[in-house]
């Protein structure tokens, strides 16, 4: 199986944020591959899909984090709407374009956004829907068992492109395509708009006309599609009205995104058990708002959410301990003598037998341990960050009411009190998962530290 | 307790978290639905958001709610009264560069359409809108409030007569199965913009008219299983005596233009007084989509031709636009192209007009009548012994011996037939008429014509005979041409008139010949082109 997430402008790449962190935590199967759209790919939130925590490249778990241009950008660099299209040598077509868009709208400087406007997106798109670049960036769909588009229909980049983008697909894709659509889940701050921003009215009246369109034209040509957005004024545990200034473009994570990610796990059951709906909302339970925590999602052990956010709470508490400073220079005093050892002293009691053994299987000669170590190190700081990304997240959308870990949990126990009791804890975790050498090639500090946290989280889950 | 994660959603909610149907899962519920006095192009996520507001405006309001409900009739009566004109046109033509191949990226059904100018208007040439198929015509996004004010005006003048011509225009569309306003939010534009005006007939329509185009529209089909379709349709513009210009502009010479986009037809001057567009177009284009057919006429500056109109050389030189007609799947046959008005480009449906004119569907007319119908000339149709008509499967041949001011004597030439068989000279053998065994001639020609086209048609030797002077020994054989008279005088009333006729001009004395005498049997039979008459022979000379 391999599903195929296409996420169209911001609130597609909130979306994706989202669906990162569970495949990271496991919640989510790991065979999502991410195709991200939007014009603007150097703003805090693109950047931050791109590499979220720092996992690039091969370590991104959607695949990849880039986002792309709908468009040629290195072409049209800063050109407004008009300017990708209008040129002196063709009055007609000129004329055609002054009858189809008004002043304001030809001169968006689309590199930036759509400012709102979906047909200006619409076009923009149809443009790079031309080029050979947005083909390229295309023709992974053939290889998908699904494919996934998602984003806003209120937005200038998402509504503009959905439309369109789900035809284009098509011509590279014949199996199931389902969509995630967002409706309103923010406001705009009153009376900051600047120049071209998106104002709760043009949220609103975007809205409106999105759905209508979505409904005539896009919802025909996809399998099956959810909707989400905010209810109303209503307001709860979960449930958080936002409001954002003019033009922020970090992100703001929000349950919505959760809910419309848990779409992308129920919308081929749904299919299945009924062929004739297109469209489906999600109702939330008010009375037990935890109820997407009790699913199990598609954690292969069948544990619910709860119990996976639970465990990478424990695995950060233990990454930060061991990558705390205190931690870090009594394993680094050890394994690089003549230095520290004075120091701190020269027992590895504390972390155990098991870790200095996938040491040893690294490399042997104490010297070169330290290199081994200072590796591991680097790996064990960057899981950290890792694992703090999905946390804070999870943290932030629930309250820890809502989160309910469970009381008398030993290892949460012991995370909350000394030095003592986590290393004790970090060693009955590791007891007998020490690494051997590998058969060809050489163990890397790296692999020690992915080896290890993993050991932790392994535990963590049984919990 | 549940509710949904949806702004807006009132309706029932399941109790169990999780996916639910929206409404009946399929179509967009009903608290949904926007206020359709608030649709803003910009709002609609594609290039076509102008077409698609209209589109949707025509569906749902009515004139007053929503500025383009009122642009469309604006534009509408804009280019039925011939202020504004339709210009064809093709998103793939260069000229459009890369913003027309994205605009067909998104639709490529939208290929095809017409800008919609004004030409005299005081820019000199200003768009004020194009076509598209679900909405006929959408308005421009600049047009200022000012410029709509001088269309109107401009419109104001004609604007009584161009509800008139609309009405007409969408009397012949229902005529044909191919208005719905509950189907087709155009023609519920339509219907809205001609308010009371209703058309009980499509007069105007065929005579005082252009249909130019086309527009791509969306048109109702009739049949359930694609109740709709696009198809090219021919919008009417107004243009009083275009039937009779056109019918008299056949007496020029048809020719092609010299760089071949058109089929004029030149005055003795050599100036073309017509043209019919044939446009050149890329392999992959439509000469139809971009106005094959279309008439414009230009000025006049010789004389016409005197002869018949040049029908056969016009047809020919308009064959390119009747193949692409059955390109887009059009039947171009006569009956087609009459019972199709509104989707036929207006070369045809003229051409097809002035043969109806000059040709009832019901009259099997001579060739020489004929021609004097082109030229406008009415064949009368009340009784007199100047006409006669013979039923023949379901069409009547008619012989006329004067219309108007023109003596075409058929019905004398026929009596002449009639009255050589009656005295003798030829008999009738085995249904035809002959001589000594052999094929009755004259002149060393036939006699009368005998094919389906021109039945009972005198040859040009016989029309001449009759024409002139009768032979004076005819004069001092009045006992037979009175039995002559007498025998035929019971028959159907075309051999009644024809023996009359004959008879009348045989006496010379321009007075008729009295039936009288014995009178013969009517036995003999003939038969020619499906018709079978009966002949008789004076009864004085025996079997």
């Amino acid at each position: 199986m391999s599903r195929t997430l296409i996420s169209v402008g911001g609130t597609g790449q909130h979306v994706a944020l989202a669906l990162a962190r569970l495949v990271y935590m496991g919640a989510v199967r790991n065979d999502v591959r991410l195709i991200a759209l939007d014009p603007d790919n150097e703003s805090p939130l693109p950047k931050l899909l791109e590499a979220p925590a720092g996992m690039s490249g091969d370590r991104h778990p959607l695949g990849t984090g880039q986002v792309h241009a709908p468009f040629d950008v290195s072409r049209f660099g800063d050109a407004s709407f008009e300017q990708l299209f209008v040129d002196e040598h063709h009055p007609y077509e000129r004329e055609l374009f002054e009858a189809m868009f008004d002043e304001d709208m030809a001169g968006i400087p689309v590199h930036k956004g759509m400012y709102g406007t979906p047909c200006v997106g619409a076009t923009v798109f149809a443009e790079g829907a031309n080029g050979a670049t947005f083909k390229t960036q295309l023709a992974p769909v053939a290889n998908a068992t699904q494919v996934f588009v998602c984003g806003s229909v209120v937005g200038g980049t998402g509504a503009g492109i959905m439309h369109k983008l789900v035809t284009e697909v098509r011509k590279y894709f014949q199996g199931p395509m389902y969509g995630l659509f967002m409706l309103p889940w923010f406001k705009v701050q009153a009376g900051a708009a600047t120049q071209g921003a998106i104002t709760d009215a043009t949220i609103q009246r975007n809205a409106t006309h999105g759905i209508k369109y979505f409904f005539s034209h896009t919802i025909p040509a996809l399998t099956s599609s959810v909707l989400v957005g905010y209810p109303g004024s209503e307001q709860s545990a979960v449930l958080k009205p936002l409001t954002l200034g003019a033009g922020d473009m970090g992100e703001h994570p929000h349950y919505l995104h959760l809910v419309a990610a848990h779409g992308l796990t129920r919308l081929e059951e749904a299919h299945t058990a009924n062929r004739s709906v297109k469209a489906y909302g999600v109702a939330h339970d008010e009375a037990h708002e935890d109820w997407l925590l009790a699913n199990a999602w598609e954690e292969p052990r069948g544990r619910s959410l709860r119990q996976v956010i639970r465990a990478h709470r424990v695995l950060l508490n233990l990454l930060r301990f061991l990558v705390a400073e205190k931690q870090k220079n009594a394993m680094l005093g050890y394994y690089k003598p003549g230095f520290l050892t004075g120091l701190f002293g020269g027992s590895r009691t504390a972390w155990g037998d098991d870790l200095h053994k996938s040491v040893e299987s690294a490399e042997p000669t104490q010297k070169q341990q330290g290199v081994v170590v200072e590796q591991m190190f680097g790996e064990l700081e960057q899981l950290e960050r890792e694992v703090r990304l999905c946390v804070d997240w999870a943290q932030g959308l629930f309250p820890e009411a809502l989160l309910r870990l469970p009381q008398g949990d030993p290892m949460l126990d012991a995370l909350q009190k000394g030095t003592a009791d986590q290393w004790d804890a970090i060693r009955k975790t590791w007891a007998g998962k020490a690494m051997p050498p590998k058969p060809t090639g050489k163990l890397t500090g790296a692999e020690i530290a992915r080896h290890h946290a993993r050991a932790i989280l392994d535990e963590a889950l049984k919990g | 307790m549940t509710t949904a994660l949806l702004h807006s959603y009132s309706a029932n909610v399941p109790e169990r978290p999780g996916l639910f149907p929206l409404g009946d899962g399929t179509n967009l519920p009903a608290e949904w639905q926007p206020d359709p006095r608030q649709y803003q192009p910009a709002a609609l996520p594609t290039p076509f958001a102008r077409a698609e507001a209209t589109t949707l405006v025509l569906e749902q309001s009515a004139p007053g709610e929503h500025p383009l409900f009122d642009q469309f009739g604006w534009m509408l009566l804009g280019v039925v009264s011939g202020v504004l004109r339709l210009a064809p046109d093709d998103l793939r033509d260069d000229r459009y560069d890369n913003f027309g191949k994205a605009l067909l990226q998104v639709d490529d059904g939208a290929r095809y359409f017409s800008r919609v100018v004004w030409p005299d208007g005081a820019s000199g040439g200003l768009l004020f809108g194009a076509s598209y198929r679900t909405c006929l015509l959408w308005p421009h996004a600049r047009r200022v409030a000012s410029q709509w004010n001088a269309l109107a005006q401009a419109i104001q003048g004609r604007q009584s007569e161009a509800l008139v011509l609309l009405a007409q225009w969408r009397e012949a569309l229902r005529r044909q199965g191919r208005w719905s306003a509950q189907l087709v939010a155009w023609q519920r534009g339509v219907d809205a913009t001609l308010g009371n005006n209703v058309a009980t007939d499509v007069d105007v329509l065929r005579t005082g008219a252009a249909l130019h185009g086309p527009v791509w529209a969306v048109v109702p089909t009739g049949d359930p299983a694609r109740p709709t379709r696009a198809e090219p349709l021919y919008l009417p513009v107004l243009d009083p005596g275009r039937f009779e210009r056109f019918r008299d502009l056949l007496q020029s010479t048809p020719r092609r233009a010299p760089d071949g986009s058109a089929v004029e037809l030149a005055d003795a001057a050599g100036a073309a007084c017509a043209r019919i567009e044939t446009p050149r177009v890329a392999a992959d284009a439509s000469t139809l989509a971009l106005g094959a057919g279309n008439l414009s006429f230009g000025q006049q500056r010789g004389a016409l031709g005197e002869g018949a109109p040049r029908l056969a050389e016009l047809e020919e030189l308009l064959e390119p636009v009747r193949l692409a007609l059955q390109k887009e799947g059009r039947a171009t046959d006569a009956a087609s192209v009459r019972a199709g008005i509104g989707f036929y480009p207006d070369a045809l449906r003229l051409l097809d007009q002035v043969k109806e004119a000059a040709a009832p569907a019901d009259l099997i007319l001579t060739s020489r009548l004929q021609v004097l119908a082109l030229r406008g000339i009415r064949v009368p149709t009340e009784d007199s012994d100047d006409i006669a008509s013979i039923d023949a499967g379901g069409k009547r041949v008619t012989l006329v011996d004067r219309v108007g001011e023109s003596a075409l004597f058929e019905l004398r030439a026929l009596g002449f037939l009639l009255f050589r068989v009656f005295s003798g000279e030829l008999a009738v053998r085995d249904g035809a008429i002959v001589s000594g065994g052999n094929p009755a001639s004259f002149a060393g020609g036939a006699m009368i014509a005998a094919d389906a086209k021109h039945p009972l048609e005198p040859s040009s030797a016989l029309y001449q005979a009759v024409a002139a002077a009768p032979p004076s020994a005819l004069a001092r054989r009045l006992a037979l041409l009175q039995r002559f008279v007498a025998t035929y005088r019971s028959a159907e009333p075309m051999l009644d008139k024809a023996a009359r006729s004959f008879a009348t001009w045989a006496w010379g004395t321009g007075t008729a010949v009295a039936g009288l005498g014995k009178r013969g049997d009517r036995a003999l039979p003939w038969r020619v082109a499906g018709l079978e008459l009966r002949l008789a022979r004076d009864p004085l000379l025996g079997p």
